[in-house]
């Protein structure tokens, strides 16, 4: 098994090991502590963050002086277990939806109606429902207390795929029980629960495997594009140092990454290097995603093929 | 009219299902904490779609913030005021309705054409240079399209540096409203997408009898791939156009907010009534589905001619 499909392992484990990194080092190792200014005595060199990367800090430091490197990996795994999270909540219920309400899915009318998913992109979907709850002002408190808030925003993150999902899992399962083996099965007197996991379940099942590396990067992309609408997940943390609101800072209240990519953003025009450290390695992550998936759609296409 | 029924339905489906969509904080929200409730989503999605039908009463809110001093013996502290101040939404909406529907679909043209010629092109070339082709554009269509916004912004910003010439203005400034990069960014990820798709699906022309035919009768190489292979290659691609579309809008979604522009998105997620929303979300919607199912419509007619 592992020799064939070897990316989708490397893929496996790598995330697997900056998972368990960015669980152990945080509780490992407290946070570097912020220098305000380097002075050395030889070279008379003043400097003062952002220090662009060296020996002590590998990535460097944002503008007030936190180590990037360290950020990076505390917040890896908020990004990776939300986003897991939320891929396999869909996953389960479009695969529970989809198999039960097959008929209802393969209606014209009502797939007619699920065309406004196609039409109208999930974020804006999310925006449009969080907004009156979740975005406020400098000055106002937000409605919901942080466990509502998460609550919420799962809620409505994991709702607004189940339903095209289920719609790809009910055609999927439509062509399956129209084979020629499950219509034998069918007039020999199986049962649709026994058609159901004996015939339609194994193909189903590497299928599966496919949509919910798909899903995982179209939920990464989701949550980025939230965040860039200051929507993060366990909410917002806004501070103003001026008098009036021009300069308000947004910032989420974990290291999460695509909250650090909306937090730094204001910095591309003056340290591009900033934001490019975690865009950097968000675009890694959903690199590594989709070349596990198509890893895995190669191999499940050859081996039928092969049959 | 009965056909104009069938014509009409998905379009009238599409309009409830947006409904429904927009409605859906109402799903959510008691007096003054979270309370689920089918019943007032019901109330309000029947009084939205009661409102839509008269579209001259609806109403758009513009949030004021007024910083005021109090007189002067007591101590200076200043105070926030809100104002909200309604007016009629037509026609103040039209231009920035037509600016955001139309980047989407200037952007969908300019992909679909890129995809096309540059598809062309490939062909002509060794194969060798396809398949280099074929795996860095799997490569690149994996980042994140934010990438490339923020790439594009970059460049756009070292060249000015450099040189001191401005390409494009990359932000929505009052004066002038961005226009050039939005479009160029807009169209890369799709247009990359379509493209990848374009040679995977000519690969499996490839192999098929009238292609051969073609060959044996001695017609040269590119009038093939011009005349036969691509004509039958766009109308498998048009298959994706729905796809597409999302990829765009999705992405225009992020761009309004990077680039500054003053477009449909950020009225969207500000304070309005249930039915405005709806209303713009339809507005924006409707040239968009238009568009796709009127170019396949298109494509598919001129298939079935060429069948025949």
């Amino acid at each position: 098994m592992l020799s064939k499909i070897p990316l989708f392992f490397t893929g496996f484990f790598l995330l697997l090991f900056i998972l368990a990194a960015s669980i152990v080092v945080p509780l490992a190792f407290s946070e570097p502590e912020v220098n305000q200014f380097r002075y050395s005595d030889s070279l008379k060199k003043l400097d003062i963050p952002p220090y662009s990367p060296s020996k002590e800090n590998w990535l460097g430091t944002d503008r007030i002086g936190k180590d990037l490197f360290y950020i990076l990996v505390d917040g890896a795994k908020y990004t990776i277990l939300f986003a897991c999270i939320i891929t396999l909540a869909r996953i389960l219920i479009s695969v529970i939806l989809g198999l039960f309400f097959k008929r209802l899915f393969n209606s014209s009318w009502f797939s007619d109606l699920i065309q406004s998913f196609q039409y109208v992109p999930p974020s804006l979907i999310v925006l449009l429902t969080l907004s009156p709850f979740l975005f406020y002002e400098l000055r106002n408190e937000s409605v919901l207390s942080t466990s509502e808030t998460l609550f919420l925003q799962l809620l409505v993150l994991i709702a607004v795929g189940v339903l095209p999902l289920g719609k790809i899992i009910a055609e999927t399962t439509e062509l399956l029980s129209r084979t020629d083996y499950v219509i034998c099965a069918k007039l020999m007197g199986a049962s649709s629960f026994q058609i159901t996991a004996k015939h339609i379940f194994p193909h189903l099942w590497p299928r599966l495997f496919v949509l919910v590396g798909r899903q995982f990067a179209q939920v990464l992309t989701l949550m980025l594009h939230l965040a860039i609408y200051h929507l993060f997940i366990g909410g917002v943390q806004i501070t103003s140092g001026q008098e009036h609101d021009q300069f308000n800072h947004y910032a989420s209240v974990s290291n999460e990454w695509t909250g650090l990519i909306s937090a730094y953003h204001k910095e591309l025009m003056l340290e591009p290097f900033i934001v490019m450290v975690p865009v950097t390695a968000f675009a890694l992550l959903v690199l590594c995603i989709n070349i596990m998936t198509k890893d895995l759609e190669q191999h499940f296409k050859n081996r039928f093929l092969s049959k | 009219m009965k056909k104009l029924f069938v014509l009409m339905r998905p379009y009238l489906l599409l309009s409830i299902g947006v409904v429904l969509l927009s409605a859906t904080p109402s799903l959510f929200a008691g007096e003054n904490n979270l309370k689920f409730s089918l019943f007032r989503y019901g109330q309000t999605v029947i009084e939205t779609i009661v409102q839509l039908t008269k579209p001259h009463s609806l109403t758009l809110y513009t949030q004021t913030q007024t910083l005021a001093f109090p007189t002067m013996p007591e101590n200076r502290s200043v105070e926030f005021l809100d104002q909200i101040t309604e007016r009629p939404l037509f026609p103040e909406v039209w231009g920035i309705v037509i600016y955001t529907a139309g980047l989407i679909i200037a952007s969908f043209t300019i992909a679909i054409i890129m995809a096309i010629v540059l598809g062309w092109m490939t062909e002509l070339l060794p194969s060798i240079f396809k398949k280099v082709l074929l795996k860095c554009c799997s490569l690149l269509e994996s980042m994140p399209d934010l990438f490339f916004v923020f790439c594009i912004q970059l460049f756009v910003v070292w060249i000015y540096k450099q040189t001191g010439w401005l390409a494009a203005n990359p932000f929505t400034s009052s004066k002038e409203p961005a226009l050039l990069i939005p479009l160029a960014t807009l169209s890369i990820v799709p247009g990359i997408y379509l493209f990848r798709m374009m040679l995977l699906l000519s690969e499996t022309e490839v192999d098929k009898d009238y292609i051969t035919f073609a060959r044996s009768k001695g017609i040269s190489k590119s009038a093939i791939i011009l005349k036969h292979r691509l004509s039958n290659t766009i109308s498998e691609l048009s298959t994706h156009f729905p796809i597409i579309m999302l990829l765009l809008f999705s992405q225009m979604v992020v761009l309004e907010y990077l680039f500054n522009m003053n477009g449909v998105i950020q009225i969207l997620l500000s304070e309005q009534p249930y039915e405005t929303k709806a209303m713009l979300l339809l507005l924006i919607v409707t040239p968009l589905f238009a568009a796709v199912k009127g170019l396949q419509k298109v494509i598919f007619k001129r298939r079935n001619i060429h069948v025949e």
